[in-house]
């Protein structure tokens, strides 16, 4: 026993789904040990964060409800623990590291308190100046700098990944035996990814335990001792990371490590291109700046520069990858380029007319030439229409439609591999892979020449984004279609992209063929971005957990 | 408009359904209030003056929906409406005998008065007899002869002053005490004398007034009697139309003179049509009063047989108003608040959608509008356009918009920065589609919530306008107007109780509803952390 901080014995919970009790979790076992770092790794849905919140009875309950099973906490079963005893494990003994650092945090309160509230809640006699000192002490060690004063600042005045440590300070402040890390890092860049993943592996070293959630193989590869392959409530495989990723003996895990986008992938071929062919797009030293207003008339006092004197060009059928941290203004480029977002300066040529600045209805042709595929397929589609409706509304706008409407939105769903037999359904039915697939159908269904795909296979598990990538490029070659390919992935850009611009703070700072920029960065900031990428079966990475 | 339907039919709005099912209480109050307006919008079967269906002279008549005129059954000239009550009664109806009306349940129409002969009351007459103190006044010359005499036949048998006059004051059995005497006859012999008063044997006070001497004798002297009224207590009886007593003759009917017994027959005789004042009869032994109480039917007149909640200050029956109020308060509320919505929607998505320029100066124009006082313009302009319906919908509408459209406004706010909303701009789905096929279904829930609230917040205004004389056209049957009566006939309980109950029975449900609605599309608030 006493090797065992944490051991979960056939765990069984389900939900309440409209009357019917689905099985979230399906006999799950396993163990942690002091100092280790558990993975626990599935696809959404896998039922990976609900078996984790279990062990703090953080499952909401109705509709959840714990079927069978066990879970010692250095030998106390926590599932028969009277709730004031439960209060006094959460947090201190057990804590949690959240993915949406944004909701978790009070934004109406100082880092600092409310670190120091954390303290005091649970020691009610330390001193508010004591538990004051210890925050600021913790915020120091995951690494704000000048803690002293950054303690005395609301959480909206910190940037993402600076939010995350603070969320990470207050999981570490009391010291716990175990924290369950549930995608501490899904909703960040890459190189913020590498900073926390230093700090997890600090915590590791002080001889903490961590569950560590993900859908990251490559995330494991860097951080787990071992792994737990999670599938329909299921433990599929489990074991040391090294065997499982070098000989995966299950069909599921070895799809989930194939699915992996590495950087040492092979491109997948770029059509050719005429040297003398005239780019489709055109954006000669676009502006893109937001004012900042203040004073009771709203003067602007100054700008935010999203899209700051970029050019760039793209042809018919290429796909030009836009890489860049989050903020970096790759998105409003995109936008700005379809009109979504009003720019102030440069030109915008699509097959060499300027479309830049023209009102609703001078735009109206172009439409149907330029479409989008958004990140979120879960607010990218209208709740209330039905995929036929969805999938036609576009066409019949534009006078687009040849034949039946049904005809027409049927061979659009087989075209994105979906049966056609659907179109009746409406968006909530559907799995996330499968209304990104609307997605893409909805945009490629007017027959556009020029897609801008705004982070569309981020927010997707990896086998799903494997097939997404799969049907972009299909698309492209049938359709003839341009690819803007915005995303903050360097190995799915390198794998589909031929030519790539890397943003920065508003500016391209580095563009060129993909596999130069990659295989041989110019720029310090590409550097990071590439470095800090997750890969499965890096050795160099991996020795850095030692 | 399309989205709106397909709205009612996505999966998400069922679940809400289901979920709505699910509370009960919510549930049975629209269960009852949907029937409550179903019932009520046939009111006009249920309860009215005029028969679904007659047969005459082998013609069908449907006279709820269609006005015949009096000539069509009766012939003549007459074409004005027939009362068809009166009809089904008269001879020429009769004697056919293939004639026949088919009647409602209550047969009663919200504006049909009704005359007092109408209404079933207890006909029977009560009579109350109580002693009273017996007072007269006598004057009397030097001889003690009575000359003059006011209400003293009784002390001596008399029913009238007149038998008493030039009559001893000391005969039949009346005697006069001592001091008296020597009063009297200081008096006569013009001395200055202090007031006497002395009892006689028989009990009846005599008083003499104190006199100071004059240029002459008086020719009169005037003693009052008093004999105060006897212990006995006051004794009822009950009289039939018929001039029967019901109960047995009262006790001190047999005390009376048969003259007296003939006056007091022939006043409750005419206490059965008319009332009647209350009569002093004196006899022998003493003065009695007798009241006559038979109630009269007055308007506003209080719940009787076949008038279960009462009559209003016409002699129309509260039951049947407040049903057809019921469905004036249910119909009308839902247009109004229907009308406000379509208009604050409008607005609101406009300035939502829209924003910028259009959001700021319709907002501020919002303001100002919102500061303008409702009841205030309603009575102006109801005072110079009359009262009516279309009137009362104008202005609650152009007035009542405001709140709706505050919240669509922040909806559309928030959806049109969603990529789906985005997705329709990329493909150049036309502005107002965007607005009404793509945000607003979504933006449904606060107009879906609100609607049971808002319903009752205008069957209250409708009251209330009523109430103050500004809502509904005179005469239509509302609740405010029977409240109104109510407050000027203080007495009649069931012109408040009543409306106030429907009121009140209708608010609740609504409310009850609404709660249903808001927890069914926030299902949240079901489940609970530790």
């Amino acid at each position: 026993m006493s090797d065992k901080l944490l051991s979960v014995e056939n765990l069984t919970v389900t939900f309440d789904v409209e009357g019917r009790r689905i099985c979230a979790v399906d006999d799950v076992s396993f163990d942690i040990r002091p100092g280790e770092i558990v993975g626990l790794v599935g696809e959404s849905g896998s039922g990976k964060s609900v078996s984790a919140m279990s062990t703090l009875r953080l499952v909401p309950s109705p509709p959840g409800l714990v079927e069978t099973g066990k879970i010692l906490f250095e030998g106390r079963d926590i599932l028969k623990l009277p709730v004031e005893e439960m209060r006094k494990i959460r947090g201190k003994e057990i804590s949690v590291i959240f993915q949406e650092p944004m909701t978790a945090l009070s934004p109406l309160h100082f880092v600092g308190t409310q670190l120091a509230e954390v303290v005091r809640i649970h020691d009610p006699e330390v001193t508010k100046e004591a538990a004051w000192d210890r925050a600021v002490e913790w915020l120091g060690k995951v690494g704000i700098p000048d803690p002293e004063e950054r303690a005395k600042a609301y959480p909206f005045q910190f940037s993402g990944g600076m939010r995350q440590r603070v969320m990470i300070a207050m999981a570490l402040i009391l010291q716990p035996k175990l924290i369950i890390a549930d995608e501490p890092t899904t909703a960040l860049d890459v190189t913020l990814q590498a900073q926390i993943f230093d700090l997890i592996l600090e915590m590791k070293r002080e001889d903490t335990s961590i569950l560590f959630i993900t859908h990251d193989m490559g995330v494991i590869w860097e951080l787990a001792d071992r792994v737990l392959v999670m599938k329909d409530g299921k433990v599929v495989e489990r074991g040391d990371v090294e065997p499982i990723f070098n000989n995966p003996q299950e069909p599921y895990t070895q799809q989930l490590l194939a699915a992996v986008p590495r950087l040492t992938d092979e491109p997948i071929a770029q059509p050719d291109r005429h040297e003398d062919a005239r780019p489709l797009v055109e954006v000669k030293n676009l502006k893109t700046w937001f004012p900042v207003k203040s004073g009771v008339f709203a003067k602007t006092v100054d700008w935010i520069k999203a899209v700051d004197d970029v050019s760039i060009d793209l042809f018919a059928g290429e796909c030009l990858g836009i890489v860049g941290e989050s903020g970096s203004g790759k998105t409003t480029l995109g936008r700005s380029i379809l009109g979504l977002e009003e720019s102030q300066e440069g030109e915008i040529l699509f097959e060499g007319n300027h479309i830049r600045g023209l009102g609703y209805h001078a735009m109206l042709p172009y439409r149907k030439e330029m479409q989008m595929i958004f990140q979120d397929p879960f607010s990218s589609l209208n709740p209330r229409l039905t995929v036929l409706e969805i999938l036609t509304e576009g066409l019949i706008e534009h006078n687009l439609l040849e034949g039946d409407r049904k005809e027409v939105a049927a061979h659009w769903l087989e075209e994105v591999g979906l049966p056609a037999d659907n179109m009746n359904r409406y968006p909530h039915e559907f799995s996330g892979g499968q209304r990104q697939r609307i997605c893409v159908a909805r945009a490629v269904a007017p027959k556009p020449k020029f897609v801008v795909c705004d982070e569309a296979v981020s927010a997707l598990d990896v086998t799903i984004q494997a097939q997404v990538i799969d049907l972009l490029m299909e698309l492209r070659d049938k359709l003839g279609l341009a690819y803007l390919f915005i995303s903050h992935d360097l190995s799915v850009v390198k794998r589909i992209c031929d030519r790539t611009a890397v943003m920065r703070h508003g500016k391209v700072v580095e563009a060129g063929q993909t596999v130069d920029l990659i295989d041989n960065p110019q720029c310090e900031y590409t550097r990071n971005l590439i470095d800090a990428v997750p890969v499965p079966g890096d050795l160099h990475k991996r020795a850095r957990r030692a | 408009m399309g989205g709106i339907f397909t709205a009612v039919l996505d999966p998400n709005t069922r679940r809400r359904l289901r979920r709505f099912g699910q509370i009960k209480r919510a549930k049975w109050a629209l269960i009852l209030l949907v029937a409550i307006f179903v019932i009520s919008l046939f009111s006009n079967f249920i309860a009215n003056d005029k028969p679904f269906l007659v047969k005459a002279n082998g013609k069908l008549y449907f006279p709820v929906f269609k006005f015949y005129p009096q000539s069509e059954f009766t012939g003549g000239e007459v074409q004005t409406r027939p009362r068809y009550k009166d009809l089904e009664k008269l001879p020429l109806f009769q004697e056919n005998k293939d004639n026949w009306m088919l009647w409602p349940l209550v047969r009663n129409g919200p504006e049909e008065s009704l005359e007092p002969s109408q209404i079933e009351i207890d006909p029977t007459l009560t009579l109350t007899f109580s002693a009273e103190d017996q007072v007269a006044t006598v004057d009397i010359d030097s001889e003690s002869v009575i000359q003059r005499s006011r209400g003293a036949a009784g002390f001596y048998g008399q029913s009238s002053d007149l038998g008493i006059r030039r009559k001893p004051l000391e005969s039949d059995g009346v005697s006069v005490p001592e001091s008296i005497r020597g009063g009297i006859a200081l008096r006569f012999a013009n001395k200055a004398a202090d007031s006497v008063s002395a009892t006689n044997a028989e009990g009846i006070l005599f008083e003499l007034d104190a006199a100071k001497p004059r240029s002459r004798a008086p020719k009169l002297v005037r003693l009052s009697m008093t004999r105060k009224a006897g212990k006995e207590k006051d004794e009822r009886a009950v009289m039939t139309p018929e001039m029967e007593f019901v109960t047995a003759k009262p006790a001190l009917w047999e005390r009376f003179s048969d003259e007296n017994k003939a006056r007091i027959l022939e006043t409750a005789k005419e206490a059965m049509v008319v009332p009647q004042e209350k009569l002093s009869v004196s006899d022998a032994d003493g003065k009695f009063a007798v009241q006559f109480e038979k109630e009269t039917v007055e308007f506003p007149f209080r719940p009787v047989k076949g008038h279960a909640f009462g009559l209003d200050n016409s002699g129309r029956d509260v039951g049947v108003r407040i049903l057809y109020a019921t469905r004036t308060a249910l119909l009308f509320g839902i247009i109004l608040v229907i009308f406000t919505y379509v208009i604050g929607i409008f607005l609101g998505s406009i300035q939502g959608y829209f924003g910028g320029k259009i959001d700021m100066v319709g907002q501020r124009l919002t303001e100002i509008w919102e500061a303008m006082p409702f009841l205030l313009i309603m009575i102006l302009l109801s005072s110079i356009y009359g009262r009516s319906f279309v009137l009362l919908g104008i202005i609650y509408g152009i007035f009542n918009w405001i709140g709706i459209s505050y919240y669509l406004r922040a909806e559309f706010l928030r959806l049109r920065k969603l990529p789906f909303v985005e997705a329709a701009r990329v493909m150049g789905i036309g502005r107002w589609k965007i607005m009404f096929r793509h945000i607003l279904p979504n933006a449904l829930v606060p107009v879906i919530t609100f609607f049971p609230f808002s319903l009752v917040g205008s069957i209250f205004m409708l009251t209330a306008l009523d109430y103050l004389g500004f809502g509904l056209p005179p005469g239509t049957p509302s609740w405010g107007n029977l409240l109104d009566q109510g407050q000027v006939q203080q007495y009649a309980w069931w012109l408040i109780l009543y409306p106030s109950l429907a009121l009140f029975i209708v608010s609740l449900l609504g409310i009850f509803i609404g709660e249903g609605v808001r927890a069914a599309f926030d299902p949240r608030t079901n489940s609970k952390l530790e």
